[in-house]
Parts: C-alpha cells; structure tokens; sequence
C-alpha cells in the first residue's frame, strides 16, 4: 500500500486518504505472484475464519 | 433446565430440532448487520476510494504509438490481424478456433454471430468519410477497392516491410521510396483520422445515431500492442494472474485465484486451446463444488478435518454434562 | 368458514402450501437451537447485509446515471462503497461456505441448502463480472478484450458480448441481480424450512451423508 505523500485535496469527504492508484506492489516467487492488496485479502479472510471459529460466544438465556 | 434430550450427542439432521432452543432475534440481527456493512463500506470508501483508470482511445494510442497502430491498420486491411484469423463469432476462417478436446470446437460449431469484416470495418468505412472531401483519398480508396487481392496484398506487404523503418514525425509517416500504390495515403489519412479523434466516432457510430456497442473499436485496440503494454505494467497480463488484479494496489478479484491459475502452468501456459480448455476444467469443478454433498471423499473432509469441533465445541460440552456416566441408572437433574 | 368452492382457488392453495411450508413462527424464529453458539454463524447475515449494500449504492449510481461517478465526487464516493461492499460481500460469502463445508451443513437433506449457495457464489462471480465491464474506464477495456476469448472459446461468447456496453450493463443491473437475489431469497427459505444443521456426533466415524 502506498501512502500518498502529496497533498491530498478532500472536497467534502469524498477524496480517499491513502492512494491506492500508485505504482502496484507484487509479492513473487517462482511462478506464484499476487498484488498486496489480494494478499492482505486472503490473509484477512483466514484470520477472520480462524477467529470466527476460535473467539467464545455469549452465552444467552434459554426461553 | 438442561438434559439428555435437550442435548442430543448425535442428532438425527433429517429430523426436527427438538433439543433446547436459546432466544434470538433474526431481525435484529441482519438490522445489526446491514449497519456494520455499512460502516466498513464508507470506512473503507473514505480511506481508500476506488480506481477509474481513463479509458484508452483510438486518438490516444495514434498519437502515442503511431508505428503500432499503422502497422495493426494495415495488418486489418490485408486479413493478417488476430481479428482477420481468429475465426466464431467474428469471421469466417475455416478450422480457427479452440479445441477442448481432439477437434471438437465449441466455438467453431455455433459459428459467426457478430460479423465483422476487418478491412471495411476499421479502414476503408471509417475512411469514405474524410474521403467525401479529400478528392486524393477518394481516388486512392478507388483505386485500391478495384484492383485485383494478388495486386492489394503486393502493396500492403510492401507497406508492412517498410514500416518497420519509418519515422512517425508531426503527425506524418515517413517511408523509404517503394510501390505502396494507394496503401501510403490511405494510411497517412487514417493516421490523420485516429489522431484528430474522428476515428473513434466512426468506428462506433456507423450504426446509427445512438451507440453503445464499443466491439469495433475494442477489437482494433486490442490487435495493436498498445493497450496490453499498458496492462502490462499494472501486471493485468493472463501469464502475471491478471485476471485477479487491479490498477494499482487495489484488491481486485482474488475469488478468480483457481480459474487465472491454470494460465500460469504447463501445458495450458504454451497450448493454443488453453481458454477453452481451462474452461472446460472451470466448468467440471464448479459443477463439482455444487455437488459437493454427493461426492464421496470431498463430503468426508468435514468429518476428517474435525474443525467442527471448535464449532460446536459449547455444543459438546453440555452434551457431555448432562449425559449419565456409563453404567449409571440415574437421570439426569 | 370458507365453502369447498371457495378452498378449490389457487390463492387459497397457494397459501395454504405457503403456510405449511413456513408458518409465521417458522420463517421469523424467535428462538433457534441451542447449539447455534458460534460466530461462524453470523456470516451468512453478514453475506445478505452486504449484498444490500451493493444494491442500494447501486441504485444510488443508477440515480445518476452511467457517467455520473466519472464526473462527480459524490458519485466517485458510491462507485466507491459499491466496490467495497461488493468485496465486502465476496469476503463474508467465502468466510460462510467455508465454515458450511467444514459444518457439513448440507447433511439431513440439506443437499438444495448448499447448491442454492454454491450456485449463488458462481453467479455472483458473473455479476461481479458485468460489473467490471460497465465501468467504463481502461479496466472495462482490458478486461472485456481478455475475457472474450475465454468465452469466445467455450461458445458464450456468440451471444453474450463483452465488449457491447449496452448489453453488459443490463445484465449488470437488471439480470443477473435478480436471479442472485432469487437464488439467496431460495436459500434463506430452505434454511428456514429445514432448520439450521444439527451437530455432527462428537465422535463421528461415518461419511458425511
């Protein structure tokens, strides 16, 4: 992810605060390559499966 | 107050639920849901934003790569392009297109549905319009129209030979002495088009008044060179995984993973037939992953893995308690 | 009372068949089993939350207009919250079928719970797809001319032209949202009809049938 060191412009609230739209970060090995953006993806897809199973959940009262 | 039967240890799942029940509120709960959604929605619409790449145009890449897109031009007006060999749904090129399998072509059997005539549709239509006023260019497109194939394909072949060694300078193509016949001033002329961005307008409106098929102009873009070196540094080409990125660093389409993987392997990687058979492979494990519940093997990986276990593991726990240890005739409280 | 006459309308069977397959209390529970104590459970909520998401910021750049998010800030911001409530959608889907696979949730004749689901996660990926198209920008352009061959070669592509704007963004917006729309409306029904899937026996031993 790049974090635009440039003056950012916010009309309103609409302008975004970090600039995705700049030179694109690949992590590559071999014949395996995927965007940081897709790997952060991924990463937070399991960890959020992996909390989802592990993470106690509130116990209510019975009817 | 639990017990044994309000905690089944192995419930029947064709049967009703008659176990204990605990107190919920549905729409509550999708109430709660849609409003985190849309929390995480504009949070990461106002941190991030989203990509709009301008599109490229005909004026764009005639202006920023001349040589290419002469070349692509003239590669339409001969029949040598991609498009002009590529075969259904766009000509008629006996024995082009995919094989899945052996000879049997999908695409070759439901046949031309969008024609498209690359010599008409991307010089000599777009060109009868400059054409209406510029009598030199009204000559050359006669001139060319009514000569014999053999003479046309001697003057383009000899164009194609020397455009490796022009010099695009000003707008203008400059070529070593050679019998072009007219194929020099129809290019300049749709050199002059593309420029000035009427060639754009033309290839889309030649239909009617109102558009929105952008098929012609796409196709002739992506004969060219141009638009894939620009893909290219943004890492969308099919042999990068491109089918699961975006500009930039914007997350793209991860959930293609498995479809753009098979691109990136042996023998799809160097196969001429590797689209229709990678779809062909997409086809059967989508298929395979609907039918899941009735493949044996896959269906026992839930059993084997024992991740369930963390799901239910409250679930068990209780099962556990309220059962009567072995051997024991006393119920449970 | 209503005379025999009267029962024999297909309103009336309609309901009827309605009211036995999902009486009130069945398709808004106010209780459910009690072994549904798990976050992983959320999801499929989260899933049908996002979707909305993506629908209404989608009305929202229908009200502008295909160009609108082009030119205007306010319009750039939905194009902005579709985009991440549609990854936001794929997030959650994905987190559900894999907590479901694992659940074996399709056991107990469940089989149409899971292909309902399935087939929705492929024809998300479609509409996704049609999205991207309709964009209008250089990603419409790149991937419209990639994409083609790929349908070009399986035959879909003789009469589903990724590169015709016109045909891509009524597909997009109209089409293929409905049929997710009634495949998701499907799956929620049958899992209010058939009960969310019991536990598999804590010492399991068998195929997951």
């Amino acid at each position: 992810m790049v974090v635009s060191r440039r003056a950012v412009r916010l009309p309103g609230m609409f302008a975004a605060l970090f600039n995705l739209n700049g030179h694109p970060h690949y992590v590559h090995s071999g014949w395996f390559l995927i965007s940081l953006g897709n790997l952060v993806v991924v990463i937070a897809m399991i960890v959020v499966f992996v909390l989802a199973l592990v993470l106690p959940f509130p116990r209510r009262k019975q009817p | 107050m639990a017990s044994e039967e309000g905690y089944p240890a192995a419930p029947d799942p064709a049967a009703e639920w008659t176990g204990a029940r605990r107190r919920y509120d549905i729409v509550k709960e999708v109430t709660i849901a849609f409003g985190v959604v849309t929390l995480l929605a504009v949070l990461l619409s106002v941190l991030f934003s989203s990509p709009d790449v301008k599109p490229v145009t005909i004026a764009q890449w005639a202006t920023a790569a001349p040589g290419d897109f002469v070349t692509t031009a003239v590669s339409e007006l001969d029949g040598t392009s991609g498009l002009a060999g590529y075969g259904a749904p766009y000509t008629h090129v006996p024995g082009a297109g995919q094989n899945i399998i052996g000879g049997v072509s999908i695409q070759r059997a439901l046949g031309v549905q969008i024609p498209i005539d690359p010599a008409r549709a991307f010089v000599l239509d777009p060109l009868s319009i400059p054409a209406q006023s510029d009598a030199q260019l009204a000559t050359a497109l006669h001139t060319y129209e009514s000569a014999s194939t053999r003479r046309q394909q001697a003057w383009t072949t000899t164009y194609t030979k020397a455009l490796a060694h022009a010099s695009f300078s000003n707008g203008q193509i400059g070529l070593a002495p050679g019998r072009y016949g007219p194929v020099a001033t129809m290019m300049q002329s749709l050199l002059d088009q593309a420029q000035s961005g009427g060639l754009d307008g033309a290839l889309v409106s030649n239909t009617g008044f109102y558009q929105t098929d952008y098929t012609k102009p796409l196709l002739f873009l992506a004969d060219g060179s141009y638009l894939g070196n620009l893909a290219q540094k943004q890492n969308l080409l099919g042999s990068q995984w491109g089918m699961m990125n975006e500009t930039g660093n914007y997350p793209g389409q991860a959930w293609l993973w498995l479809y753009t993987f098979w691109y990136q392997v042996s023998p799809f990687s160097t196969s001429d037939n590797a689209d229709a058979q990678i779809w062909a492979i997409m086809a059967v494990l989508s298929l395979a992953l609907v039918c899941i519940p009735f493949l044996p093997g896959v269906r026992s990986v839930p059993r084997w893995s024992r991740i369930y276990r963390l799901v239910w593991r409250d679930y068990y726990r209780h099962a556990d308690r309220v059962r009567p240890a072995p051997g024991s005739t006393a119920t449970t409280p | 009372m209503s005379t025999l006459e009267e029962r024999s309308t297909w309103t009336v069977r309609l309901r009827e068949a309605g009211v036995r397959a999902l009486p009130p209390e069945r398709l808004l529970p106010d209780s459910q089993p009690v072994f549904v104590s798990s976050w992983i459970y959320v999801f499929g909520a989260l899933t049908i939350a996002a979707f909305a998401v993506v629908l209404v910021s989608g009305a929202v750049l229908a009200l502008g207009g295909v160009g609108w998010w082009h030119r205007a800030a306010t319009g750039h911001f939905f194009n902005s919250i579709h985009l991440w409530s549609t990854e936001l959608f794929f997030f959650f889907m994905v987190v559900h079928l894999w907590g479901k696979f694992f659940m074996a949730a399709w056991r107990g004749r469940r089989a149409l719970t899971w292909i309902t689901g399935a087939v929705s996660f492929l024809v998300s990926i479609a509409t996704a797809f049609t999205g991207y198209l309709s964009q209008q920008n250089f990603d419409s352009e790149w991937i419209g001319t990639q994409a083609k061959d790929g349908l070009n070669a399986s035959g879909v592509g003789a009469f589903f032209n990724v590169l015709d704007y016109g045909q891509m963004i009524l597909w997009h917006v109209l089409l293929l949202p409905l049929l997710v729309g009634l495949l998701i409306a499907g799956h929620v029904l049958l899992v209010r009809r058939r009960g969310v899937c019991p536990p598999l026996p804590a010492k399991a031993a068998n195929d997951g049938k």
